[in-house]
Parts: C-alpha cells; sequence; structure tokens
C-alpha cells in the first residue's frame, strides 16, 4: 500500500519534472530569438554608421558613442537558465543605451538630405525598423515563455518538486524606461 | 407592439452598425474564410471596390497554386487607438495566415482613419521578402496612389509586386521545397497505406485495361510514357503512350493528359483549419505565425 502510494507519487512528479523540463526549453527558445534579434541589430550598425559618415563628416560623438554603446551591448551574454533579474536588468541597460545612441544617429541623418534619399540608408533604415519590430515581439514572447514557466513551478504542489530539482523564477523585461515616463515639458522651454 | 419590437431591432442594428466601423480588437474584424473558404480579402467597410476585392484574390489563389503562400488583405476603416503595427499582427497570428509548417503568409492591413498601412511576413517569406522590400512596396506602390485616393490601385500594385517577388524561379524553388516534406511529417502510415493500396489497385486495373493491339487485336503489350509538358500546380500535362505489342511486334501511340498537381499543403491546411489547434481561435487559414517582419507607414 505505502509502496503503491509512494510509487504513485513518484509518477507524479516525474511527470511534472518533465513538464517543467519543456517550459524552461521554451523560455530558453524564447531568449534566443531575443538574442538573435538584438544581435541582428548590431549587425546593421557598423553599415549604418559608415553611410551616414560619408554625408555628414563632423558628428564623429555620435559614431564614437554608437559604436562604444553597441560594443558594450554586445559584450553581455546572459544564460537564460540561471539569469538573475539584476543580470536581465544590464542586459536591457546596456540594449537601451545602444537604442538611444541609434536615436541620435538616426536624427543626424535625418537632418542630412541627402542621406534621407540614399537608397541603401534607406534600406537600412527599413531594416533597422523591422529589426526593431522583431525584437519588441521576441521579448514579449519570452515574457510569455517567462510566465508559464513561473506559473508551473510555482503553484502548489508543483513549487516541491521545482525546489527539489533547483527550478528558479525566471526574470521579466520590463517595459522600457524611457517609454515609461511622461517626457518633461518643462525641461524643453528651460536655459 | 410589433412595431415597438421592430424598433427596437433596428436601432440595435444602428448600434451595431455603427461599432462595427471602428474594430477595437482583433475578434471583432470577420474573417472571410468564415464565410467562404477560397476568400483572401476582408473588406468589410467597403473600402475596396468589388471589382479590386476580385482581382486580389485571383492574385493570391494564383500565388498560393503556384507557391502555397497565403497573401490576404485586411482594409478597415478604423481601429480606434491600437497600434497598427501589433494590430496587424494580432490579426496575422490569430487568423494564422499562412501554413502551419513553413509559416509562408503575408498580410497587407490597412486602416484609414489614421491613413495605416502595414504589410507584415510570415517567419517563412521573410528571406524572400524582407524589410526593405516590403518598404519599396509601401512607399514605392501604395502610398502614391493612397494619396491620390486611389486605394484599388495602391492595393492591386502592392498584390502584384508581391506577387512577383515570390514568383521568380528561385523563389518559387525555396518555396516549394517545403511541400515535399509535409506529407510525411503529418502521417507516414495513413499516406503510405493509401499509396501502396492505390498502386496495387492500378496494376491490377491496368490488366484489365491494358487496350488490345489494333493488329493482333491480343491483350499484352509493352507501354512506354513520354512526357510532352510537365504537368505543374496550376496546369495539366501532356504526354503519349507508346505502345509495342509483345505477340507481333505491333507499335501504335496513344496521347494521354496528365493530372494537375495537387498541393499537399493547401489540403493540409485546409483540415488544420477545421481540425486544427487554431480553429478554435477563429482561424481558418493554415495556422502560420509571423514574428514582425515586414514595414509599417502612413500615407
Amino acid at each position: 500500500m505505502i509502496i503503491a502510494a509512494v510509487a504513485a507519487i513518484a509518477f507524479w512528479a516525474l511527470g511534472k519534472y518533465n513538464a517543467m523540463v519543456t517550459a524552461e526549453e521554451n523560455v530558453e527558445t524564447a531568449w534566443g530569438q531575443v538574442e538573435n534579434q538584438y544581435q541582428r541589430r548590431a549587425d546593421l550598425i557598423p553599415n549604418l554608421v559608415s553611410i551616414v559618415k560619408q554625408f555628414a563628416k563632423h558628428e564623429t560623438e555620435v559614431y564614437e558613442k554608437t559604436m562604444e554603446a553597441r560594443a558594450k551591448a554586445t559584450q553581455i551574454t546572459i544564460d537564460p537558465a540561471n539569469a538573475t533579474p539584476e543580470q536581465l536588468m544590464a542586459f536591457q541597460q546596456a540594449q537601451g543605451e545602444l537604442s538611444q545612441a541609434l536615436g541620435r544617429l538616426m536624427a543626424v541623418a535625418e537632418s542630412y538630405p541627402e542621406i534621407k534619399s540614399n537608397e541603401n540608408f534607406l534600406q537600412l533604415q527599413s531594416q533597422l525598423e523591422g529589426t526593431e519590430n522583431r525584437i519588441a515581439v521576441a521579448r514579449n514572447a519570452f515574457n510569455e515563455e517567462a510566465k508559464t514557466f513561473n506559473i508551473l513551478i510555482r503553484k502548489f504542489p508543483n513549487n516541491i518538486v521545482a525546489n527539489m530539482f533547483g527550478f528558479q523564477k525566471k526574470p521579466y523585461f520590463e517595459a522600457d524606461e524611457n517609454a515609461k515616463k511622461a517626457p518633461d515639458v518643462r525641461s524643453i522651454f528651460e536655459d | 407592439m410589433i412595431k415597438k419590437l421592430y424598433i427596437v431591432v433596428l436601432l440595435c442594428l444602428c448600434a451595431f452598425g455603427m461599432q462595427a466601423r471602428e474594430y477595437a480588437s482583433v475578434a471583432e474584424v470577420p474573417n472571410p474564410r468564415d464565410i467562404d473558404a477560397g476568400a483572401y480579402v476582408a473588406n468589410p467597410d467597403g473600402v475596396l471596390s468589388p471589382q479590386c476585392v476580385a482581382d486580389l484574390t485571383k492574385i493570391s489563389q494564383m500565388l498560393n497554386e503556384q507557391t502555397g503562400v497565403e497573401l490576404v488583405y485586411v482594409a478597415l476603416e478604423s481601429i480606434g487607438f491600437e497600434d497598427a503595427f501589433d494590430f496587424s499582427l494580432d490579426l496575422f497570428n490569430t487568423w494564422g495566415i499562412g501554413d502551419k509548417e513553413k509559416n509562408r503568409g503575408v498580410l497587407i492591413f490597412i486602416a484609414m482613419e489614421y491613413h495605416d498601412i502595414q504589410i507584415r511576413t510570415g517567419g517563412g517569406v521573410e528571406g524572400l521578402l524582407p524589410d526593405a522590400t516590403c518598404s519599396e512596396i509601401l512607399w514605392g506602390d501604395m502610398v502614391p496612389e493612397f494619396r491620390k485616393g486611389d486605394y484599388d490601385k495602391g492595393m492591386r500594385d502592392a498584390a502584384i509586386a508581391v506577387y512577383e517577388a515570390l514568383t521568380t524561379d528561385e523563389a518559387q524553388a525555396e518555396l516549394l521545397l517545403g511541400w515535399k516534406r509535409e506529407p510525411v511529417s503529418e502521417s507516414p502510415y495513413k499516406g503510405l497505406s493509401i499509396i501502396s493500396l492505390l498502386v496495387m489497385l492500378f496494376t491490377l486495373l491496368k490488366h484489365f485495361v491494358q487496350p488490345k493491339c489494333p493488329n493482333c487485336k491480343k491483350k499484352g503489350s509493352t507501354c512506354k510514357n513520354e512526357v510532352i509538358h510537365a504537368a505543374t500546380y496550376a496546369a495539366a500535362g501532356e504526354g503519349i503512350h507508346h505502345y509495342v505489342c509483345s505477340h507481333c511486334g505491333h507499335k501504335w501511340d496513344k496521347p494521354y493528359t496528365i493530372s494537375k498537381l495537387t498541393p499537399p499543403s493547401s489540403s493540409s491546411s485546409r483540415r488544420s483549419s477545421y481540425g486544427g489547434g487554431y480553429s478554435s481561435r477563429g482561424g481558418s487559414f493554415g495556422g502560420g505565425r509571423s514574428f514582425g517582419g515586414g514595414a509599417g507607414g502612413r500615407w
């Protein structure tokens, strides 16, 4: 009788363990997509910089900042299985800084009509837009997978199995700080 | 009493009619496949002319026959304050445009109120229809016509541009590559048993149907087939049977037609539209997904 009960529990735990492994695998796949898309963006940047440089030679500071931010962002890699919220935050921050640098680069490009009508630039611009879209989609997908996994491992009695095998809660992407904050209108009119 | 009821019903219809102009969520957009299994255009507000809808459907049918790609158009009056990118992506994935295995779907979406255009590409056509190409179609083919107010022409030109980009020889080769694998992945045993049964039946039949030699009137001849035009997904082919009588050695020819190829993906996608996991979500296309590819803009 006792043996039967233990066997039943063991079977149940086995099933839950497998479900958690699958869910964790999904989180990792989703993370792979996020990294791919960020990498894709990073790959576009040198070409963008070189085109803008051709026409706007004096904006050296913008180029340096962009390449610097790119180097910093590509250095951070995360293992999604053991990532802490702080690590993800650092990753997100580095990518966010790159986004800002890119924003400045595009603003420079906007002020030069020759750049705006350059065929190569237009192509790169549409690819960059597409990549930003894909990043957003991939981040959402990651958050969803992470949520599914987190719910699975935190529900009782699944949490016992999760604790036994050391499954940890996965961090989420937070909405970007800049997007969340309403712009400070007053500061625009000062100075 | 009846008159009152009539008015109430009319009022309800009016309210419904007014609401239908603004689609606050994807679920409110009528799926054209609910009405017609061969439809590709959702034009609930009559933004496009019936002639244009017919043309677009024709282009999509041709594209689907040749490449298996589902090219879908949605023209709405308004999506309120919804973001056009998110809306089009949600629509794409809720309806499941394109086939499930290779995600070969394209959506051209327009919303009149804020002049939104979105071209969404499924995962399987991103390589052939990269964002830069979508952007060229959007700004080069659609926006100039839309600014003139000719939505029909803008849509038609965009559809033709997508069609042309996906039907070059290389593009077709890449897109059709997936078709051979699909029936295997679906159910290898079912396919095998049916095929072997058919082969057995065919050999049996062949014996009975074997033509008599016109010279010695006996059955029993060898036959070689020569293909003149191979069959394609769009048209039937032609060939000639070369018979040699094994009794008297008499030779004679007989022409035959090769029936049109049926793409396995379209049949499987149709099946999944009724029984697959996506049907529960109202999707009646193939179950394909987009990961955000394409281009967007305003005219």
